[in-house]
């Protein structure tokens, strides 16, 4: 077979990324709108800093999230989805450790009809008893399921292991807590986070920028839409384990999950950018040397990479793979080892180049049509970045030296910090 | 709606470009005319394994083997529902189908929905460059274009007409996968 290796070249690249416009509503609430694509359609992401952080009791969050779309003050749960499907329009909701998401998906000329409804969705869900009942237990069989299997057990011990499991990062669930919660919760946590002043819309997509915002301004911006005085949350120590090495059993287990991490920072520390760089040419993408060593030349996987997690109060780094239980002691060896070759030895400048383009393709993809454009800029604002954060990234990714990549792994991946948690 | 221009190469490789000044990337899609159906019955997975071989690069190809000659329902009994009761529920629903017109109503929702659908997997270029390599594969890329206005023309007696005409059962084949534990009748 004639193979040619394609040559890389080390071009400084500095693409023009779509930048959004940023105004306030009435209420103050920030709007971000991003022009992007040709087709005639939008995409609306609502972010509120109302994810599990936020709860008193486990389950509360995600569900006030979940059920949004079962039912308002008006609207039967049915009749939401009957009339969005009838426009081709979706709603999906998704909640994490510090943020909820709305988002919609709709065709620009669809728009006066569904944005009454998605107002209704996000203001007056009535959170009905009947629907709350029929998704906890559907929630519950899936966690009875997902509980067993070896990713989530190294997962859920890991936090645990990081935070302690009273902080509200290292927290797990138990089948009893699927009991305790109820409407009255629902109705309790919806009016004191879901509400203009811990809110943010972005808009992606192609539309009439007037038209759109004057739309938006109507359903979001008014005093019919209150804002809730601010919630001072206890503050809650972390608790990080004595114990950096945990195994948990789990008996007929094929494959074992492994989890190799400590607590770093989120993305407004001023190494955050670097280790991003650093992380991607450990394990950040198929051409990294986790996957390259573990998978391609060993073999013990179908898959290992790494990720630098940022939180709004925290951040993590993090190792994440399965493999065949018989080769877990090695592959845990062959991570140690890569961990020091980091700081023991710099990078090449060839490998570093292959990273930057990785890195960079990355970025660009993020910008590549409404959706993805969404994304990006929702990412900045669930963490409280401004929207020069993705050029300054370009910047580090093109200016990066091997000495500097160095100097960080020395910084964080000493190996005697980590956490080492398997199961199975 | 795509705008391309079409471009045949001297070695016959037809090129299409598209320019899309909106977004900062580019795309390639290049689509062989090659899939799993060319596969010996004796011989399958070739296609899957090539595509592997191909990983030696770095560009991520897609490989597509939908055939589009067939009409295919595919779906997975629940628990207390045999094979044989949901193999006539399924004939009898495509039987109503082609004996009565849609609902107008529901007609149009369909009509919504594909709108929507196609109007939404074509915002990114990957996409765009995947269906414009893949229609023109199968003949030529502005058909794609045509799609919505299509969809939207069509009329309840023409659904009438082409369901009568393609859900004959003598027309169809039915294959029933068993788990280990079931045991078929046939």
């Amino acid at each position: 077979m004639n193979q040619r290796k394609a040559e890389i070249k080390a071009k400084k690249v500095r693409p023009d990324l779509p930048e959004p416009v940023f105004t306030r509503l009435g209420n103050s609430l920030p709007l971000y709108m991003i022009k992007a694509g040709s087709q005639p359609v939008v995409r609306i992401d609502f972010v509120f800093r109302a994810g599990s952080w936020w709860q008193s009791k486990p389950l509360v969050a995600s569900t006030v999230n979940a059920m949004l779309t079962e039912g308002t003050a008006r609207l039967t749960g049915r009749e939401i989805a009957e009339k969005l499907d009838f426009y081709g329009a979706y709603v999906n909701t998704s909640s994490d450790r510090d943020n909820a998401f709305v988002t919609l998906y709709s065709l620009e000329k669809h728009l006066d009809i569904i944005l009454p409804v998605l107002a209704e969705i996000i203001k007056t869900p009535s959170f009905p008893e009947k629907e709350l009942t029929t998704y906890l237990e559907r929630r519950k069989q899936n966690f009875m399921i997902e509980r067993r299997k070896v990713a989530n057990l190294a997962r859920e011990k890991f936090s645990g292991a990081l935070y302690g499991t009273g902080h509200p990062y290292g927290k797990t669930l138990s089948v009893t807590d699927f009991g305790r919660i109820g409407v009255e919760d629902l109705c309790s946590f919806h009016p004191a986070h879901y509400h203009p002043a811990k809110c943010s819309i972005i808009v992606s997509g192609k539309y009439d920028e007037q038209r759109l915002s004057d739309r938006i301004e109507e359903f979001f911006g008014r005093d019919e839409w209150p804002a809730a005085p601010e919630i001072k949350l206890p503050v809650v120590t972390k608790q990080p384990s004595e114990k950096k090495q945990i195994f948990v059993p789990r008996k007929g287990a094929i494959q074992s999950a492994l989890r190799v991490g400590r607590e770093l920072f989120g993305r407004k520390h001023q190494d955050y950018q670097g280790m991003q760089v650093l992380n991607n040419l450990l394990g950040g993408h198929f051409g990294s040397r986790l996957m390259q060593n573990i998978r391609e030349k060993k073999g013990y996987t179908y898959g290992i990479g790494s990720a630098m997690v940022s939180l709004r109060n925290s951040g993590f780094f993090v190792i994440i793979s399965e493999v065949g239980t018989l080769y877990l002691p090695d592959t845990l060896r062959e991570i140690y080892g890569e961990l020091n070759k980091l700081s023991s030895k710099p990078v090449s400048k060839k490998e570093l180049e292959l990273t930057a383009s990785n890195m960079l393709g990355d970025i660009l993809r993020g910008f590549d049509g409404p959706f993805a454009c969404s994304e990006s800029i929702g990412n900045l604002v669930e963490h409280d970045l401004d929207t020069g954060y993705y050029k300054r990234m370009i910047e580090t990714i093109n200016h990066i030296t091997p000495q500097n990549l160095q100097d960080l792994a020395i910084r964080h991946f000493s190996t005697g910090e980590m956490y080492e948690v398997t199961a199975g | 709606m795509i705008k391309f221009t079409r471009n045949i190469l001297a070695n016959g490789l037809r090129v299409l470009i598209h320019r899309d000044d909106t977004t900062p990337m580019a795309a390639v899609n290049l689509l062989y005319d090659v899939g799993s159906r060319d596969e010996q019955p004796e011989k399958t997975g070739f296609a899957h394994l090539f595509e592997h071989l191909m990983f030696c690069g770095s560009v991520n190809v897609p490989f597509y083997d939908r055939d589009p000659g067939l009409f295919i329902v595919r779906g997975r009994v629940t628990g207390g529902i045999t094979m044989e009761n949901a193999h006539d529920r399924l004939l009898a629903e495509l039987d109503d189908f082609a004996s009565a017109q849609p609902e107008k109503q529901e007609l149009e929702k369909v009509q919504n929905k594909l709108e929507a659908t196609r109007q939404y997997t074509h915002t990114d270029i990957m996409h765009k460059a995947s269906d414009l390599a893949y229609y023109e594969l199968l003949g030529d890329a502005g058909e794609l274009n045509s799609e919505i206005k299509k969809y939207r023309s069509t009329d309840r007696v023409e659904i009438e007409k082409t369901a009568k005409s393609l859900f004959d059962p003598l027309n169809s084949s039915t294959l029933f996968y068993y788990s280990k534990k079931q045991s078929p009748k046939h």
